[in-house]
């Protein structure tokens, strides 16, 4: 994973969450419910290989729907999962070393 | 409060107290109002439930660290959380600072946080405060790290459960579970996972559903088609009772000297399979029907069955325990712990119910029921997950056992308010497990006052 504008870097596999990765790797992203797919802070813009992501779920669907119109087309952090192989980049203001 | 001594009824009430007004006089005899009276009703609030140890989850509902469930006893809601591989810890679900329940239902935590959905203040899984968002709005003594960690309540493992108590000075799990505890260990109970788990909500009171699963002396009536055509003629006196302290009780079939060709054998197996799924399974009815023409299955088919089972459960990695012809004797029997929990074991599976207050409703209960056996070794299932809530008559999800006997509560509990019924006559020992059921909790609402 790749994220912009700080262009922090970190492996994700299909087992977490990319949020859960990112925290493994010592992130921290912004989020208020803390991975129940019930705030949508965590919501990131998707710049590059929204395939290798996995397909978006019934929870995440409806949060998702909640979103500002001009938030269109963004991912949950918190839902989605790597699945694919190769570099996804997303953009993620406010993701930094905890 | 007073404690111990004389204490006449006007006194109680002088001092605030709440007076059981319709004890158990002897265990011939239930009075009505203990399953509807409102006072009655407080008092077990008061007296029971915050005292009792109670099965709050099956430890396969929350198995992998970060999983979470919740427990509804009355107006209390408990959270089981697993903390880590090897421990759960129960925390009082209210957040310190404006009292929201911090979680509903089942779920799992991430990045170990419980996080209150009102103003985001947050804990670790060992209910430690992790953060307080504008920590600097609030004065000092508000905030005293000791205070605002989550409250825990006593929590234990048993039977493949695990078991809380709202009270700080209650007797350890094991001693209060002694002996029925001690007669289902040998069973394999800590090794058995769901098969399926479904729920009912019924306008009944909870002590008085349970009572339906404390006797089989309904049976012939009840289940008629377990009666294998024999009518009224079938003998209610083949089930033994037996009565423990702590409110806990147990039945079983009394070995008797007729015994079962395998097509008589298979059939009645069947008829459990088809009718309840549990205790008996699809599994063991396969099983059995290899025995079919057995010559040595035609007289006595039943030690052939076992042992037919017994090598399957072998060939196939089951851990079946092997028993001692006492301890398969309870096979096909029922134990109850009290306050609300049943275990009915037969060949490594089980039926099991808990039952509580639904609502804050004398008159309403939630019914659970779990079909519980022994997976193969390592192909355990993983997180157990409530099928649902469905309706008395609904065949499609409840076999024809269970809607027979829920059938029957409803109009029990109207029965209860008719003007010329009197209070419960019991069968002195058929149905003395009841009167033991309600003289610990008369117990309870004694010690506790």
């Amino acid at each position: 994973m790749v994220v912009e504008p700080g262009g922090e870097r970190f492996s994700s596999n299909a087992d977490d969450s990319v949020i859960e990765a990112a925290w493994r790797a010592g992130l921290s992203w912004p989020t208020t419910c803390w991975g129940q797919a019930d705030c949508g802070a965590c919501a990131m813009e998707i710049v590059d290989g929204r395939e290798l992501l996995s397909a978006v779920g019934e929870l995440e669907a409806a949060r998702l729907a909640d979103l500002p119109r001009r938030q269109a087309g963004r991912r949950l952090a918190c839902q989605a999962r790597v699945v694919g192989e190769g570099t996804v980049t997303v953009r993620k203001p406010g993701v930094r070393p905890r | 409060m007073a404690k111990g001594g004389h204490v006449t009824v006007a006194d109680e009430r002088l001092n605030g107290s709440r007076v059981n007004a319709h004890p158990m006089r002897d265990r011939l005899h239930v009075p009505r109002e203990r399953y509807y009276d409102r006072e009655f009703f407080e008092l077990e609030k008061e007296r029971l439930w915050r005292h009792t140890w109670q099965m709050a989850c099956r430890l396969e509902e929350i198995p992998e660290v970060g999983d979470f469930t919740e427990y509804v006893i009355c107006d209390q809601s408990i959270l089981l959380v697993r903390e880590s591989d090897d421990q759960i810890r129960a925390f009082y679900n209210a957040c310190p600072h404006r009292a929201t329940e911090l979680l509903k239902g089942s779920g799992t935590l991430f990045g170990a946080q419980i996080v209150c959905p009102f103003h985001g203040w947050r804990w670790n899984s060992d209910g430690t405060s992790s953060f307080v968002y504008g920590r600097e709005a609030f004065a000092a003594e508000c905030l005293d790290p000791e205070d605002i960690k989550l409250k825990e309540c006593r929590s234990d493992v048993w039977g493949g459960c695990v078991w809380i108590n709202l009270d700080p000075d209650a007797e350890p799990l094991l001693e209060a579970l002694s002996p029925a505890a001690s007669i289902l260990d040998p069973l394999g109970v800590a090794n058995m996972r769901v098969w399926w788990w479904k729920e009912i909500v019924l306008h009944v009171n909870w002590k008085l559903a349970m009572e339906a699963f404390l006797e089989g002396y309904h049976t012939m009536r009840t289940h008629s088609q377990l009666t294998m055509g024999l009518g009224e003629a079938w003998d209610a006196g083949s089930i033994s009772y037996e009565t423990f302290d702590h409110g806990h009780s147990r039945f079983w079939g009394t070995p008797s000297d007729q015994t079962m060709p395998a097509d008589v054998f298979i059939e009645s197996a069947r008829l459990l399979w088809e009718g309840q799924d549990a205790m008996t399974l699809e599994r063991d009815v396969r099983v059995f029907e290899g025995i079919r023409h057995r010559p040595e299955a035609q007289t006595d088919a039943a030690p052939v069955a076992i042992a037919a089972l017994y090598e399957y459960a072998q060939g196939a990695g089951i851990p079946l325990p092997v028993l001692t012809p006492q301890q398969m004797g309870q096979w096909g029997g029922e134990v109850f712990l009290f306050p609300n929990f049943f275990v009915l074991p037969q060949f490594g599976n089980a039926l099991s119910y808990r039952c509580r207050p639904y609502g804050d409703d004398p008159e309403m209960c939630r019914f659970e029921v779990w079909s519980l056996t022994l997976y193969p070794l390592g192909e355990e299932p993983g997180r157990a997950v409530l099928s649902g809530r469905f309706a008395q008559d609904d065949a499609e999800h409840w076999g024809l056992i269970p809607r027979q006997d829920f059938s029957n509560m409803e109009r029990q509990q109207r029965g209860l308010h008719s003007d010329r019924f009197a209070g419960m006559r019991l069968a002195t020992e058929w149905e003395g497990a009841i009167a033991n059921l309600h003289y610990e909790v008369d117990r309870y609402i004694e010690r506790f006052r």
